[in-house]
């Protein structure tokens, strides 16, 4: 049986604009303005599916409402490797608004795509996107009108920050560069920097030479 | 019931083990402008959380925040096991002058105590090409063992001490759903045959020594 065309509302535009424009304001009105920052594939290994030298150039401020209300979905956390800090977030951003700011400057981007960056301003945080639910609400009078966002805190591996935005480009600092390589850069205890130097200054004083272990005759 | 002494030998030895991996690094190859090569932090794996939570990036800490920054390494040790194999008679010492003495003075040590230290390195990347050069600047030093050189006590001989490369392990999580990333992360399972070293004491050396020879009779000392 087909539908009944006298009360199905779910092929009206007039609508289905009418939602979107009120899915428009209300994140305008309780949303929070966020920071969009697109990826750029520079030389993707299509053996290991990755690409190490990705770059972020370009930024855009669009505003997206807070789902998790509650708080970010992770804690602080100790590992062989130091602290990670495992916040989580769920927004929602406007289809129309992402089509209108980010699609509109850059064509190719037609939707908030996985492993884009987004920075929210009230925590500084810089969330990596890692899925992107565009079916949740269901097809509401026939159309979708948003994209549910869920986003991990980002997992830095030098890739170039080179946007105009400060916070945004933080991570990719370093103490400078020594002989072409990349130091990170340095704290106290060496979460960020390890404690390489420290380890070679101490093997000096008990006459340890790593790269030659073997010359001179040992006892 | 033994006395005070500490001599550092397993500090010693595990800043040496530490300062063989200081220096690897790794390379992005960027298909345009200068590649980035990056040396890879390594940290000491066990730290006081509170000393982390305090002084390192945190998510109470002002500034950008971020999950962590990989590639990254760590080791730590795992066990210390007497290794009766290659234990020496206890009975003997060895003894070594004093800085500053001209000998006179001497540090006599009791024979070393062999021992196996397991110690566990880690490596965590983001990416499999990060993690493969990390492995490549590695495992082939080690064939199995490789030999470091260093002092296990202060004033004491330079020791060889073998590092075993006992097996590894490549954990490669890549699978499930789309709230969580791939992750990278190998261990590598040593032992380093090192020695430790009891009490040191301080003794002279002998400068003379006086014979006293009585109960000869009918034999001159004289007599060629």
């Amino acid at each position: 049986m087909a539908t009944n065309p006298y009360i199905n509302l779910t092929s009206f535009s007039a609508e289905q604009n009418l939602v979107e424009d009120i899915t428009v304001e209300l994140i305008q009105g309780v949303g929070q303005d966020c920071v969009y920052v697109p990826r750029n594939a520079l030389n993707i290994d299509r053996l290991f599916g990755e690409d190490p030298s990705s770059y972020f150039n370009s930024t855009y401020t669009i505003e997206m409402y807070i789902q998790s209300y509650k708080g970010f979905e992770g804690t602080d956390i100790v590992t062989q490797f130091g602290i990670e800090i495992k916040d989580k977030i769920s927004l929602l951003m406007a289809r129309r608004r992402f089509r209108d700011v980010i699609t509109a400057a850059q064509p190719s981007i037609t939707r908030p795509r996985e492993g884009d960056l987004i920075y929210f301003p009230l925590s500084k945080s810089l969330f990596e996107i890692n899925f992107v639910e565009h079916e949740n609400p269901l097809y509401p009078l026939g159309k979708l009108y948003s994209y549910q966002i869920t986003a991990e805190l980002f997992t830095y591996s030098y890739e170039k920050l080179i946007t105009g935005n400060t916070a945004v480009n933080s991570p990719y600092t370093s103490t400078g560069v020594t002989g072409g390589t990349f130091i990170p850069k340095n704290n106290i205890l060496g979460t960020t920097a390890g404690i390489n130097s420290i380890l070679d200054t101490e093997a000096d004083l008990y006459n340890f030479d790593p790269n030659d272990p073997n010359t001179g005759c040992a006892n | 019931m033994f006395g005070y002494y500490y001599n550092k030998g397993l500090r010693r030895l595990i800043v040496g083990f530490g300062s063989l991996f200081s220096n690897i690094e790794v390379v992005h190859d960027n298909a345009v402008g200068t590649d980035t090569r990056l040396q890879v932090p390594l940290t000491y794996a066990s730290q006081e959380k509170f000393i982390q939570r305090l002084l390192n990036p945190s998510s109470i800490t002002e500034g950008t925040r971020i999950e962590n920054q990989l590639p990254r390494m760590s080791f730590h040790v795992s066990n210390v096991t007497p290794d009766p194999s290659r234990r020496r008679s206890r009975f003997s010492t060895l003894s070594t002058g004093v800085a500053g003495t001209n000998c006179a003075s001497l540090n006599e040590f009791s024979n070393e105590t062999p021992v196996n230290v397991g110690i566990s390195l880690f490596a965590y990347t983001r990416h499999v090409d990060d993690m493969l050069q990390i492995i490549e600047q590695i495992i082939p030093f080690f064939t199995p063992d490789h030999v470091i050189k260093m002092e296990l006590t202060d004033g004491g001989t330079v020791l060889n001490i073998p590092v075993v490369l006992t097996s590894n392990n490549i954990t490669d999580r890549y699978e499930g759903d789309f709230n969580s990333r791939r992750i990278h992360i190998a261990t590598f399972n040593f032992i380093a045959k090192t020695y430790l070293f009891g009490k040191v004491a301080q003794t002279s050396s002998i400068a003379s020594s006086t014979i006293n020879i009585t109960g000869f009779t009918g034999y001159n000392l004289n007599d060629s």
